[in-house]
């Protein structure tokens, strides 16, 4: 009994550490440049694709797929923001068509390019179990947990303590007078989605792993990450943070004292839930 | 110091500013007055990059600034205290001004510039640890006063800086424009009280209607028949 739920909590933790991850870049992402980012879902497939090859076609080792996955997300993030979006700054509407449409552009570029079969990413981590008085958890998902508090306390230091956060922070709630400060606010966009791309592609290739690399597995991610965004309140750090721990500690308890059927649901009961009865989200500042 | 030459600004279809020319000298203060929507915050905007003329040129001391982007401009030296003060709500005090010490050339005098503007404004060194959007409005004026001054500009353009403010305040920030004039900081005022502005300036533009009708020295203007009975109310 006890061990069940020690399980889940692990299990809860671990897919509610990829939600924040994803999360708090698409929070960003969102509040400062006004898109909802889709196009995050193709770079966190391309992520873990880029891993999967380093490790099982160059033989390098996890460690090293890890730093090729966050250069593959950071650099496609950026080149999406300077090609797809900025050209149709101003055209909010038009910047959403097109980030559903890169969504759906890089999922199926994917199966074209390695087929809509399943490939498994070893990691030496996953092998590594370790025993808590019976309790055992591979060390791969206590690395997905550390390293997921480990970027938040480094995102938390960046956006709160230096010259840059500040900068982003303030073009977050005035970007015009931001920009009367000397702030550029093409190079604060370049920031903020780069920062959405490497914080999407690590999620990618630490949790892959655990489940597998395929063309769609992008897909859930992002929309739960979208809705996390909501439910934690735009544009808040705390409340992307807080909100995908939680709703991944909902989605593994939920499927099992509530029935497994509901548990891809439960992201979106939630979001129902926020939009009527708490519309700013969790941390939301209105 | 700063020459604007017969410029047209637009707002998409709509031409807010008709063949626009004025001037600032080194060390005045110039006045920049007229009714609502006569195209004085246009102005302002035109000259600080977030709006770009149509035609015509802004020069500031050697350079053409009429296509260039704000962030350039205010490393150039221009500053902006912007109407309604806007102030970053959910920043501190402190992070406000440090904001306003963000270019290059401004950020190596930090430490000096921070000494200075609470000197100017104690009050702000009482409060720098307060989100500013908690101050009161007086106090949130003399933050967006004391942010652009941390830019280290050598022009500061003020858009109503007395607007929605109670008259013993408005006294104070009238007084503290006079005082930067006296060190040697250039001041374009945008302002609906004009008596005021008037009285503190060396010289004033009217803008009516997008463009101006009348200039000079700001003491024959207070004297002008026209001027008193259309801003003065006498």
């Amino acid at each position: 009994m006890i061990e069940t739920i020690l399980a889940q909590l692990v299990n809860g933790l671990v897919i509610g550490a990829v939600y924040s991850l994803i999360a708090v870049g698409l929070t960003l992402i969102w509040s400062i440049a006004d898109i909802p980012d889709f196009a995050q879902g193709g770079i966190y497939t391309f992520a873990a694709f880029a891993a999967y090859f380093t490790v099982t076609l160059l033989h390098f080792p996890y460690f090293f797929s890890l730093v090729v996955a966050v250069i593959t997300g950071t650099l496609l993030s950026v080149t999406i923001e300077k090609v797809c979006y900025r050209p149709l700054r101003g055209s909010p509407f038009s910047q959403l068509l097109v980030a559903i449409a890169l969504f759906f552009l890089l999922a199926n570029l994917a199966i074209f390019l390695w087929t809509p079969k399943a490939k498994i990413l070893p990691s030496p981590l996953e092998g590594i179990i370790l025993n808590f008085a019976g309790f055992s958890v591979s060390l791969q998902r206590i690395t997905v947990i550390a390293a997921a508090f480990a970027l938040f306390i480094a995102v938390n230091f960046l956006l709160k303590r230096t010259k840059l956060g500040k900068a982003i922070r303030a073009t977050a709630q005035d970007p015009e007078t931001a920009t009367l400060m000397g702030i550029n606010r093409d190079f604060i966009y370049t920031v903020i989605f780069a920062l959405g791309g490497c914080l999407t592609a690590i999620a990618a290739a630490l949790i892959a792993p655990l489940y597998a690399v395929y063309p769609e597995m992008g897909t859930l991610p992002l929309l739960k990450a979208l809705v996390v965004v909501v439910f934690g309140g735009m544009g808040s750090f705390i409340g992307a943070l807080a909100g995908g721990f939680l709703l991944g500690l909902i989605e593994t308890f939920g499927a099992i004292y509530v029935s497994v059927a509901y548990q891809h649901g439960f992201a979106f009961i939630i979001l129902i839930l926020t939009l009527i009865f708490k519309p700013g989200g969790l941390f939301g500042r209105s | 110091m700063l020459n604007i030459e017969n410029i047209d600004v637009s707002y998409g279809e709509v031409q807010v500013l008709w063949d626009v020319s004025f001037n600032v000298n080194k060390g005045e203060i110039v006045a920049f007055v007229g009714s609502n929507g006569a195209g004085k915050t246009t102005t302002l905007k035109t000259i600080s990059g977030l709006l770009h003329p149509i035609k015509g040129s802004i020069k500031f001391l050697d350079n053409h600034i009429e296509k260039m982007k704000p962030h350039k401009i205010v490393e150039l030296g221009i500053a902006m205290v912007p109407e309604g003060r806007r102030v970053f709500p959910y920043l501190t005090v402190l992070e406000n001004l440090e904001l306003g010490a963000y270019t290059k050339r401004a950020s190596q005098y930090l430490e000096d510039s921070l000494e200075w503007v609470y000197q100017l404004f104690p009050r702000l060194k009482e409060r720098k640890n307060q989100l500013a959007g908690t101050l009161s409005g007086g106090e949130q004026q003399m933050l967006a006063i004391a942010r652009a001054l941390m830019s280290k500009a050598q022009l500061i353009m003020m858009d109503e800086p007395s607007l929605g403010l109670q008259p013993t305040i408005v006294t104070e920030i009238f007084k503290t424009i006079e005082q930067l004039n006296k060190q040697e900081i250039t001041i374009l005022l945008v302002e609906q009280n004009v008596a005021k502005a008037l009285e503190i300036s060396n010289r004033a533009y009217v803008i009516e209607n997008g463009r101006i009708v009348l200039s000079g020295d700001s003491e024959s203007l207070l004297k002008d028949k026209e001027v008193k009975k259309a801003y003065l109310g006498i």
